[in-house]
């Protein structure tokens, strides 16, 4: 019988093998909250590891010539760090985030597709595990940059198994992306509580939607792209093959039709999550919901007309070149408006100082930043003189960090008492962020000058002659000062399982509907399905002479 | 969750209806197979006439062999349609018919697939690493038949089923969705071959 | 609402299952086999594919993939407390700051375009006349934003009348006016201060912005102005235009706009 052979639930008075039985049960879970954990647990592991691939590059830049590492290794180690931090640590981040949370927002009981929601988790980590596994082939991993421009990763220029093991794992964790999308679109559209009408989901839930069908539709162009990359290295096709009539510039279109959305994928997120955050904390209601959902669409629709921005230095013609300079500077318009309307929702609140909220005006100021970079580099002129110079490096570390990490520690310090039922460290917390916060600028603000005064990316040394070296000592104090927020972050997480404040079902006195229920939540999540009537259910609940379905 | 005492009853919340999951979830894959096979076919246009050395699509192409092959997969998604018009009527044993001849029809078309190939090592020549029209044309064509094969598989799965008594209902949703599949697929093989056999030539 | 929670206890979950597992693991091992070159690699993949996929096809048959979650404790009900909803209210901090009270209505925006656009030509004429140019020959100027290959007409082409570039010429200059009225009925009045701020702003500011701005771009829009416009004359229309537009505006009467939504400010402290 079924219910004999329950393994899933806890039974603390029994004591069986605990690590064996633990391990199994998450093994084999196909539990949408346990994923989520996994996701964002494979994530923290490949945060550290790409982290720590980081700090080394940051020493062997310390002073002009050095040779801590070898230029191989150098290469390996930004090729990997880019990959990982891309692959391993934003998306699974953000999707194991939303795995947890969105069946809760919604009211439904478990993602659309469970045992498909497992695949998608087991698919990224033995992809992430394949291209790991390259450390231990002939050659090493690949040094290819993440974007792994061809020819240099045709048989000719990467001889070793490495650009394989990069290319095919990156392939199988892309199935696992693009199940996990289509497991969100379903769920969304299909699982939704009674009374929750498309116009009423939560923002994060709004957002996630459309970050999916953003993967659905970039990521099956990326898997061709490699996979005629492993054709052309292991049957001999010629596609990327510049010596046969191949074009490399075809592989730089197809990576970027993937690679520029993909950042778009890696940032909306981590824009719902701050819409999350920052009404609960500022006690108001999102300013203009309405508008900030219609600018997400808009910036996903925007996002497939862009990427050849990454290309003004290839040489193209002169009206794709101002059509991608229009365009990109039109995505500008939505993310303002975005701005502009968190930065209404927190005017005239009465802010709530906690940790979720430190992050999440961290991100509200570093983001404008990242993107007004962004803005100068939109323009062909300018990316002629910067492109693949340390001023790229810092724009887009500083979108994605002081953007996606920041919104994801906002997300982790505002869901960890839901996972867990105890409260983080809020002492820890401000440790973090403070460091974070101070050795993330310090890291990346220096990278701008170092940018403008002709600083290549991915070199592994400099001449004592060029005017970098004082920024580039900038650069690896602030990555000193910011590498022990992450090893904080890391033992908070940890520590507070035990050492936390049990949180209670609804610790902020939030609005959304994962507030509603225990805290973690049942494996069942609602024994009885919700019903709702506005986009704050529990604001109804909590002040029923005022509700917001009058005004909806 | 106790609902509010002050809330009047929605009227709206009775006539909910929410699509189902496996169709949404269906199209969403479908979607990022339309997105696979544009990117594909973008290619092939691009390098069409791009190489230098070796056999050109005009001097390789045979039609009559292309054409049964193309006949017998168009018959296949009317095979398969009827099939699911059967089912819907209750006519089992029809339905198990008609959707074995879809099996069949699909097998032939992988068959006819590897002898044109066949013919196109041995006597043109014309292998994947021998020019560009040779990397293109196999990747494209070679990722459709992948998809018929899991096709085929999916379509004998639903058919084994049918012959263990599972398949209950008047339509179920794996006859409906692998029916779904099975269209696009060939909707995609006659743009393919619109592209590769009669433009491209 | 259909899930029925009271036949059994519990709620009917999904079973855990390895097979998920066993299907991603298969598929990298395969991958694996490509990028090593190893078949055995292949071959383990390939087995664990199939006994994969058929436990998770066997999962998805009726009655097989399922289990009952015995129920856990309830959350804690959460209730309402009446009266913490703060309400803006007249004389509260903030009630009234950000938005104006009163606008000017939208036809002010309109009547301020529309007597700028009457009296912008007048300059202009004035500037034809003087110069011995023909009285068309502005209108044709005009055309020349949106009809390419204006500028490589002959002069004398330029000086008669041609109805097509007249319309387009009139038409053009009617739209810009009007909507540059309307910008001016909604921009105005969020300068602060007297009104001759606003005059100031609308007639002498925000023309010489624009101005300067087409002197500078003209060259692209417009080639064929570029080559014959008299700058002078070109600016005095605008700040005529300007000050006529900004004078009309400010001069309308204002309108009270009723509040927006519940002006429902947050939580009570």
């Amino acid at each position: 019988m079924a219910t004999a052979e329950i393994v899933s639930a806890p039974a603390p008075s029994e004591s069986p093998p605990p690590w064996t039985a633990a391990l199994h049960e998450w093994l084999v879970t196909v539990d949408h909250k346990k994923i989520g954990v996994l996701y964002v647990l494979m994530a923290v592991f490949f945060l550290l590891v790409g982290g720590a691939a980081a700090l080394l590059m940051r020493v062997q830049l310390w002073a002009p010539q050095l040779s801590i590492l070898q230029p191989i290794t150098f290469n390996q180690f930004f090729t990997l760090h880019g990959t990982t931090m891309v692959f391993f640590v934003g998306m699974p981040i953000l999707i194991g985030i939303a795995n947890y949370a969105v069946p809760l927002m919604i009211g439904a009981r478990d993602m659309a597709f469970p045992r498909m929601n497992a695949f998608g988790f087991w698919s990224t980590f033995f992809g992430a595990v394949l291209v790991y596994f390259s450390f231990l082939v002939p050659g090493g991993p690949p040094a290819i940059g993440w974007f792994a421009y061809a020819p240099l990763t045709e048989n000719s220029f990467a001889r070793g198994p490495g650009v394989d093991c990069w290319a095919l794992g990156l392939i199988v964790s892309g199935i696992g992306t693009s199940t996990g999308a289509i497991n969100f679109v379903a769920t969304i559209l299909c699982m939704r509580c009674p009374g929750m009408t498309l116009r009423k989901v939560p923002f994060f839930v709004w957002v996630m939607f459309w970050t999916s069908l953003q993967i659905i539709i970039v990521m099956p162009p990326l898997t061709v792209a490699l996979t005629m990359l492993e054709f052309d290295r292991q049957l001999g096709s010629h596609f990327f093959d510049t010596q046969a009539g191949g074009s490399a510039y075809l592989w730089q279109h197809l990576f970027w039709f993937f690679g520029h959305p993909e950042v778009y994928i890696l940032v909306l997120p981590a824009f719902g999550m701050i819409s999350e955050v920052i009404p609960v904390f500022s006690r108001k209601v999102l300013f203009g919901y309405e508008f900030m959902a219609a600018a997400t669409a808009a910036i996903v629709f925007i996002s497939f007309g862009v990427w050849a921005h990454h290309m003004f230095s290839v040489g193209m013609s002169r009206t794709l070149d101002l059509f991608f300079v229009g365009a990109t500077m039109l995505v500008s318009v939505p993310t303002g408006i975005k701005l502009f309307n968190w930065l209404a929702t927190v005017y005239g609140g009465k802010l709530v100082l906690k940790s979720p909220m430190l992050f999440a005006l961290g991100f509200l100021s570093m983001f404008v930043i990242g993107g007004l970079t962004g803005v100068i580099l939109a323009c062909a002129p300018i990316t002629f003189q910067v492109t693949d110079t340390y001023f790229v490096v810092a724009h887009f570390h500083w979108v994605l960090i002081g953007g996606t990490m920041f919104g994801v520690f906002s997300a982790v310090h505002y869901w960890y008492p839901k996972v867990t039922g105890r409260m983080l460290s809020e002492r820890l917390a401000c440790w973090q962020f403070w460091l974070f916060l101070i050795g993330f600028i310090l890291t990346f603000g220096p990278m701008h000058f170092a940018g403008i005064l002709g600083m290549p990316r991915r070199i592994y040394t400099y001449g004592s002659d060029r005017p970098w070296e004082i920024w580039n000592q900038l650069a690896t104090i602030g990555a000193f000062i910011q590498a022990p927020s992450y090893l904080i972050f890391a033992h908070n997480l940890v520590i507070s399982l035990w050492k936390g404040d049990i949180a209670g079902d609804d610790p902020w006195d939030a609005w959304t509907l994962e507030w509603a229920t225990t805290s973690p939540p049942p494996p069942y999540n609602f024994e009885v399905v919700p019903t709702v009537k506005s986009r704050r259910p529990l604001w109804d609940l909590k002040h029923p002479d005022d509700p917001d379905w009058k005004y909806e | 969750m106790p609902e509010s005492e002050a809330a009047p009853p929605d009227p709206t919340l009775g006539i909910e209806v929410r699509p189902d999951v496996h169709k949404v979830g269906m199209i969403c894959f479908l979607g990022s197979e339309v997105a696979f096979f544009s990117t594909l076919i973008m290619a092939y246009v691009i390098y069409l006439r791009h190489g230098s050395t070796g056999p050109t699509p005009d001097q390789v192409f045979s039609l009559p062999m292309v054409l049964v092959n193309t006949a017998a997969l168009i018959l296949s998604s009317f095979t398969v349609h009827f099939a699911e018009k059967a089912l819907h009527a209750g006519k089992t044993g029809l339905f198990r018919v008609l959707w074995f001849a879809t099996i069949v029809l699909g097998v032939w078309f992988l068959v006819g697939t590897g002898i044109e190939w066949n013919g196109l090592i041995r006597d043109h020549g014309l292998t994947i690493g021998v020019n560009l029209f040779g990397s293109t044309y196999y990747t494209l064509v070679g990722f459709h038949a992948f998809h018929v094969t899991l096709g085929v598989i999916a379509l004998s799965a639903v058919l084994l089923v049918s012959f263990m008594g599972e398949l209950r209902g008047k339509s179920p949703m794996p006859v409906t969705l692998i029916g779904w599949y099975w269209h696009f697929v060939d909707v995609v093989w006659i743009i393919v071959f619109l592209i590769v056999y009669v433009v491209g030539r | 609402m259909t899930h029925t929670t009271d036949k059994k206890p519990g709620v009917e979950m999904p079973k855990p299952t390895v097979w998920p597992m066993i299907l991603a693991l298969s598929i990298t091992l395969i991958a694996a086999a490509a990028a090593l070159g190893a078949p055995a690699f292949a071959v383990i993949g390939g087995l664990l594919f199939v006994t994969s996929f058929c436990g998770w096809m066997n999962a998805l048959l009726p009655h097989r993939g399922h289990e009952h979650e015995p129920l856990r404790a309830l959350p804690t009900p959460i209730t309402g407390q009446v009266g913490t909803v703060e309400h803006l209210q007249p004389g509260m901090t903030g009630y009234r700051f950000r938005l104006p009270e009163k606008v000017h209505p939208i036809s002010a925006g309109i009547k301020g375009g529309i007597v700028g656009g009457l009296v912008m030509p007048i300059p202009a004429l004035v500037w034809a006349v003087l110069s011995n140019h023909s009285l068309w020959f502005p209108v044709n100027l005009l055309a020349g934003i949106v009809l390419p290959g204006l500028d490589e007409m002959p002069a004398d082409e330029l000086q008669k009348f041609n109805m097509l570039w007249f319309v387009i010429g009139v038409v053009g200059h009617a739209v810009m006016s009007l909507t540059v009225g309307l910008i001016y009925g909604v921009l105005l009045p969020t300068i602060p201060g007297a009104a001759r701020w606003q005059i100031l702003v609308g007639g002498i500011v925000l023309p010489l912005i624009w101005t300067g701005f087409s002197r500078g771009s003209m060259g692209i829009a417009n080639p064929a102005l570029q080559h014959n416009v008299d700058w002078l004359y070109y600016a005095l229309s605008q700040y005529v235009f300007g000050l006529a537009a900004a004078i009309v505006v400010v001069r309308s009467e204002k309108v009270i706009v009723p509040p927006a939504g519940s002006g429902t400010v947050g939580e009570r402290a």
